[in-house]
């Protein structure tokens, strides 16, 4: 959900995509490489994303990765089921905020 | 979400990036070095050295072959790599043991490839329903006699029957005939049925062009209409789509086409267009006649409720009336016969096919059977391997599936050459088949006969892989191989016992399809020598058609014949020549004979030969009493006939036939005094022939003049010199000299044929038989022969250690061997001795279907069994040297 999330601001590569996820969790969410990867991969095989070989602004080949329909389609769904989640979680945790 | 379409686009890309592995691991290994290659530029500009950067984005990274392997599953489809890697392992292992493979290849191509090409026939001839419009209801229908004897109904006969019977829906009457088709590159003569009224509407087919006849042209001097044969458009009219109500010309008429069959219907047989009966009512006096039994059929549908027997039963109390109506013609016959057109069209040959069949069938199992017996052999030999593989962790499933993609892949192998062998010998049994296998040119091989072999190949990978395959799998057998144990190989004594007792049904089996061959081919052997009753060799002959609006008047045809034959005796290299309405082998019509003083009776039957003076000559026909027609006889015919010596012997037994009187009839149906009684006197009397060929017994037969009855065709018959025989091409000239029309056909042959070669013709189907169980009977000896090496060479593998310690305390070789071959031999003799017995408790049933078989040759049996056990030693010779061979030292060892 998260790589959907970065993505959906516009494509990016992987080291990207682990450095954005990082900064904006004030690096509380550690992106591993390790799983990274082989997510990046699956998804591209589930047709969530797509990727392409670009030059970066450095003038260095780099695999950019682009949400695609069907990407964009799940990220609302993965996006909706977590704030129900969330929800859900925070009304366990402060009862005294209903009624 | 998961629609159909979104899951076969996964798919897509799975399969995609399966294909592209490769690409695919090199370009993430770029994406990573980039990947480190930015870490590292940000360490760096934390100020880390260049050497402590790198290290940090390494260990950032992690394990970089982990990814990619992590990757790689997701791409490749685990079940699709596993099975490709058991392929490559089964194709090393099928080439590492050439041998095995190729006996397992040709053991299943010689099963599959048999079993197909026999099931194609079956299919085709048998199983498959005629091409009629519920054809299991046509039925043909005869009138049957108080003895049960059967004869083809006559038309007025039928018209009654048609009008009274309730059990059917409509009954047609069809009588053939010959015409001349003119076409502007030559004439072609054709067979034609007249069909009674109603006829199509009977058959219920609809035709693939145009209309059949309306009710206005089946009527007496209707409009003159044709319905041609789907082969002859194709043929002759190049498939015209515009042949509607084109006018053709045929003899002397000129009727319209207004329709074309579909392909496959061709009833009867030889019909290839088809006019309404009403076209010749007023001319063919044997359509009036009660009395006459001409060449014709006779066909009926019956009604949805109606069986054969109900039918059966109602038509002939319709044929009692008929025949208390018509006492004369009709009062001998009481009855009707119906038989179902499938079952009389295939009816003679159905009980040999199955046979065939069953013999096919049996020939398959007896090839799993092998293959059981081969992969047992190799089990053993693999065991150690299996458990190896065991022990170093892989799993059960993995070891099954390997020996499973083994055995399918030589499965695959086997059945696709069986295919490939199928295909021509169905090619063949196509192209040879004789002409009395019915429906012959239907045999193919289709998606049916190739479901089957899908079938039967799945069954048998089923049977020999998966099965030594679960044993493989095992864990006590897994051990026990680890160990060397003998008990691993799964060898109990009930086993093998059950292994010999296959081998012995094996040689069994064998036995009786090669005693059946063999016996087959001596009887072929006895028809080839039989003596004819006239001299073969340097005949020549040709059938000729005069046409009909030049020589309908039997002089003018008379005049035609004598010119013909005196012409071809100048022909240089001609013996002499001669004139015959049937030339054997060949057709025949038959007369009746009534002697005064005798009670006239239906059996009395003769062969009706009319043939010019120099027939007895050509021939060499062996003349035992009185003489035989002279040129006088042939310029103005006396009372005299000829006979033949078995007519002599029947109705004078004790008496001296020359120059008794008997009554015979006129034969030819064309002329108008067709069935006339003719008083003659017996002026001479000449050795029996056989004028249906070998197979067939000698025919009472009555020789006529030929100026007596000039019949309207028939056989030029030449016998040329032995030495510089006249040229066909010379005998051809001559008789075109005479009459060039005879020659002008399109696609007969307009040449002289040799008489052997047409007594080839009429044993074809006994070599087409021949040659189909020599097949399988050879296919049955060499699988028996695999069996027998497959059994012995599995006894040698388990008995290994026990035949070295014999070896080792003092055995020697050629006792080893003799213990190999005594308990290899000992099921294949057991085998021969059941086939014998049943191949003598079977004979009967056999002679039925073999007609000829007329009792079983001892010298044909024990030569057979002969054959078998040598064979059976020959292939036992292999393992028992292998025996011989057994090193004490590693047989122990292994123990």
């Amino acid at each position: 959900m998260l790589v959907l999330k970065t993505l959906s601001l516009g494509a990016l590569h992987g080291y990207g995509i682990a450095q954005h996820i990082r900064q904006l969790s004030k690096d509380v969410l550690q992106v591993e490489e390790g799983s990274l990867y082989p997510a990046l991969q699956r998804m591209e095989l589930k047709g969530l994303v797509s990727a392409e070989w670009k030059l970066t602004p450095t003038k260095r080949r780099a695999r950019y990765y682009k949400l695609t329909a069907a990407g964009r389609k799940r990220l609302g769904i993965e996006q909706s089921s977590f704030t129900r989640l969330v929800d859900a979680i925070s009304s366990v945790m402060q009862p005294e905020n209903q009624e | 979400m998961t629609s159909p379409a979104r899951i076969f686009a996964t798919l897509m890309r799975r399969a995609s990036a399966q294909v592209h592995r490769h690409k695919r691991a090199a370009e993430l290994e770029d994406e990573l070095a980039f990947h480190m290659e930015l870490l590292e530029r940000e360490m760096r500009s934390r100020g880390m050295s260049e050497r402590d950067a790198r290290e940090a984005a390494i260990r950032q990274i992690g394990n970089r072959t982990r990814i990619q392997e992590e990757a790689r599953d997701s791409w490749s489809i685990a079940l699709i790599d596993d099975t490709l890697r058991q392929l490559r392992m089964a194709f090393r292992s099928a080439r590492r043991s050439v041998g095995y493979s190729l006996t397992v290849v040709l053991t299943l191509a010689l099963g599959i490839g048999a079993t197909v090409t026999i099931f194609s026939v079956l299919d085709h001839v048998l199983m498959r329903p005629l091409s009629y419009t519920h054809a299991d209801q046509l039925v043909s229908l005869y009138q049957r006699g108080r003895g049960g004897n059967e004869r083809l109904v006559s038309y007025p006969t039928l018209l009654d029957w048609s009008h009274d019977s309730s059990s059917f829906d409509g009954m047609a009457y069809v009588r053939g005939g010959g015409v001349t088709l003119a076409l502007p590159d030559g004439k072609e003569a054709l067979g034609v049925g007249y069909v009674s009224q109603g006829f199509f509407k009977v058959m219920q087919t609809r035709p693939e062009l145009g209309r059949t006849f309306a009710p206005e042209e089946e009527l007496q001097f209707g409009a003159d209409a044709v319905v041609l044969s789907h082969d002859l458009w194709v043929r002759d009219f190049n498939s015209d789509p515009h042949i509607i109500g084109r006018a053709v010309s045929l003899d002397s008429a000129a009727p319209t086409v207004i329709g074309v069959m579909p392909p496959g219907f061709a009833y009867p047989e030889w019909a290839q267009l088809w006019r309404p009966i009403g076209q010749i009512l007023g001319r063919d006096t044997a359509l009036q006649n009660r009395d006459l039994h001409v060449d014709s059929r006779a066909i009926g549908r019956l009604s949805g409720t109606a069986t054969v027997a109900s039918a059966s039963r109602s038509l002939s109390a319709v044929q009692q009336r008929v025949a208390l109506s018509y006492p004369k013609q009709e009062g001998e016959w009481t009855g009707a016969g119906i038989v179902p057109l499938k079952t009389e069209l295939v009816g003679s040959i159905g009980p040999a096919l199955w046979a065939l069949g069953s013999a096919v069938a049996l020939i398959l199992l007896i090839a799993c059977v092998n293959l059981a017996n081969l992969s047992a052999v190799r089990g053993t030999s693999r065991g150690r391997e299996m458990a190896v593989r065991l022990a170093l962790g892989a799993s059960r499933a993995q070891v099954s599936l390997q020996l499973v993609v083994e055995t399918l892949l030589l499965a695959i192998a086997g059945a696709a050459l069986g295919v490939l062998g199928a295909r021509f010998a169905v090619a063949w049994l196509r192209a040879n088949a004789p002409f009395d296998l019915p429906r012959s040119n239907e045999i193919a091989l289709d998606s049916r006969a190739l479901l089957v072999a899908v079938l039967l190949t799945s069954a048998t990978a089923l049977l020999f892989g998966v099965v030594p395959a679960l044993r493989a799998a095992a864990p006590k057998g897994a051990i026990g191989a680890l160990l060397g144990r003998r008990s691993a190989a799964g060898g109990t004594r009930a086993q093998s016992r059950v292994r010999g007792a296959l081998t012995g049904a094996q040689f069994s089996l064998a036995l009786v399809l090669l005693v059946g061959a063999g016996s087959l081919l001596q009887s072929y052997r006895r028809l080839q020598a039989v003596d004819l009753g006239f001299d073969a060799n340097n005949l020549a002959t040709l059938k000729i058609f005069p046409p009909k609006t030049k020589y309908a008047d039997a002089g003018a045809a008379l005049q035609l014949y004598t010119s013909l034959v005196e012409r071809l005796r100048a022909v240089p290299g001609v013996e002499d020549a001669a004139f015959v309405n049937f030339m054997p082998p060949g057709g025949s019509v038959s007369t009746r004979l009534e002697i005064s003083g005798r009670k006239v009776s239906s059996d009395d039957v003769a062969l009706y030969v009319t043939a010019s003076e120099g027939y007895m000559r050509a021939l060499r026909l062996r003349l035992a009493r009185g003489r035989w027609f002279t040129k006088n006889d042939m310029r103005s015919p006396g009372d005299g006939v000829v006979i033949s010596e078995s007519v002599a012997k029947r109705y004078w037994p004790n008496a001296d036939a020359l120059g008794k009187s008997l009554t015979i009839f006129r034969s030819s149906q064309v002329r108008k005094d067709f069935g006339q009684a003719v008083l003659s006197t017996v002026i001479g009397i000449v050795g029996d022939i056989h004028q249906h060929g070998p197979d067939s017994d000698p025919e009472d037969a009555v020789y006529v003049p030929l100026s007596a009855e000039p019949w309207a065709w028939g056989s030029l018959v030449v016998r040329t010199r032995a030495t510089s025989p006249a040229s066909n091409v010379a005998l051809a000239a001559a008789v075109k000299d005479v009459e060039p029309a005879l020659l002008r056909s399109r696609h007969s042959a307009a040449d002289f044929t040799a008489v052997t070669k047409d007594l080839s013709y009429v044993l074809a189907p006994r070599r087409y038989m021949l040659s189909l169980l020599g097949a399988f009977s050879l296919c049955a000896l060499a699988l028996a022969a695999v069996g027998i090496y497959g059994v012995t060479s599995y006894a040698v593998a388990q008995r290994t250690p026990e035949l070295g310690i014999r070896r080792a305390l003092g055995a020697a070789e050629r006792e080893i061997v003799r213990t190999v071959l005594v308990r290899g031999l000992a099921p294949a003799l057991l085998g021969c001795v059941i086939g014998v017995a049943l191949t003598f408790l079977i004979g009967r049933y056999v002679r039925n279907v073999l007609s000829d078989i007329s009792s079983l040759d001892p010298v044909v049996v024990i030569a057979i069994c002969g054959l078998l056990l040598g064979v059976g030693l020959a292939a036992c010779y292999f393992p028992a040297r292998r025996a011989k061979r057994i090193d004490p030292m590693i047989a122990l060892r292994a123990e």
